[in-house]
């Protein structure tokens, strides 16, 4: 709740400096050009992750630079983490892990190498603000923040049409074939 | 959401304050389908959404989890290699107006998955 405060101060801010109009310039644009800047998406994300219907929780990667990615979500009405018309807790996580899976995929193929199995072995700090409705697209950024052993530190945050509605560390085990 | 076809619950009972479900996973549950294919592996999500209804069978009423403090899955579970796993819930009054929800998944002596949250009344569920 404290989050949700801070996120509309922000915002009140941003109309006070004038930087209003370029924040809804920004949402419209990326509400328009999914597919334009879009490395993959679709069934694009299956040659990354390894996850497959019913529970795939990511449908595009929109950038991937060296230790930074964003991913995209629409959410679909047939989402199995879909009740009440809202994306529950599980499926937000389940999408920022699988955007974690779809970052790691992409480096692996970048690399000439095949994607491989990743569990969740940690979550923390794992906040929600708002969950969100079907038809809202989730955006998130990945931040990796330091890898070790085969295990992945990293931060994220989901948010739609430029509202931070969930935010989490996580550490993903990637397993050896 | 999971009760019925991701697992079914064959008892409850307490212990130390604790209430102790335990569970059959669905060897057939559709999300193996995709999770992975050819080799089915309980997604820690899903224990967490079971977790979840456990602990709202406990209090009586839809709950969210706001704040997942920390949830640590230290084995993997899967219908094939531990089908019969037992969960253990805690609940407590935490400051505001949640609980403090402390869980853990175990299969026999070994623990699979740790849990501490913050759970609310889902604010979605009574007002829509």
């Amino acid at each position: 709740m404290c989050r949700r405060v801070e996120v509309i101060s922000e915002r009140i801010k941003d109309m006070e400096n004038g930087n209003f109009l370029s924040e809804d310039m920004e949402y419209l644009e990326q509400q328009e050009s999914t597919g334009a800047d879009t490395l993959f998406s679709g069934k694009q994300l299956f040659d990354l992750i390894p996850q497959r219907p019913p529970i795939v929780m990511v449908d595009a990667l929109y950038s991937a630079g060296d230790s930074e990615a964003e991913t995209g979500l629409r959410i679909g009405e047939d989402n199995m983490f879909v009740a009440e018309g809202r994306l529950r807790e599980p499926g937000l996580i389940e999408h920022i892990a699988q955007s974690a899976a779809a970052y790691a995929g992409y480096s692996a193929l970048s690399g000439g190498l095949k994607p491989r199995i990743g569990y969740i072995a940690e979550i923390r700090k794992f906040r929600v603000c708002r969950l969100p409705r079907t038809g809202e697209l989730l955006r998130t950024r990945i931040r990796i923040l330091g890898e070790a052993g085969g295990l992945s530190l990293l931060s994220a945050e989901t948010s739609s049409g430029g509202e931070i509605l969930a935010s989490c560390q996580m550490k993903i085990f990637v397993r050896e074939d | 959401m999971l009760l019925g076809n991701y697992y079914r619950v064959d008892s409850i009972r307490k212990e130390d304050g604790e209430s102790i479900f335990d569970v059959s996973l669905v060897p057939d549950c559709p999300v193996y389908d995709g999770h992975f294919p050819g080799d089915p592996v309980s997604p820690g999500v899903c224990n967490i959404q079971m977790i979840k209804e456990c602990a709202e069978s406990i209090v009586g009423m839809p709950l969210m989890l706001e704040e997942l403090v920390q949830c640590r899955l230290t084995s993997v579970v899967s219908p094939l290699t531990c089908p019969h796993i037992s969960v253990y819930i805690s609940l407590s009054e935490g400051s505001g107006a949640g609980f403090v929800l402390k869980a853990s998944l175990r299969n026999g002596d070994v623990s699979c998955m740790t849990l501490k949250a913050v759970a609310v009344q889902d604010p979605y569920i009574c007002s829509e």
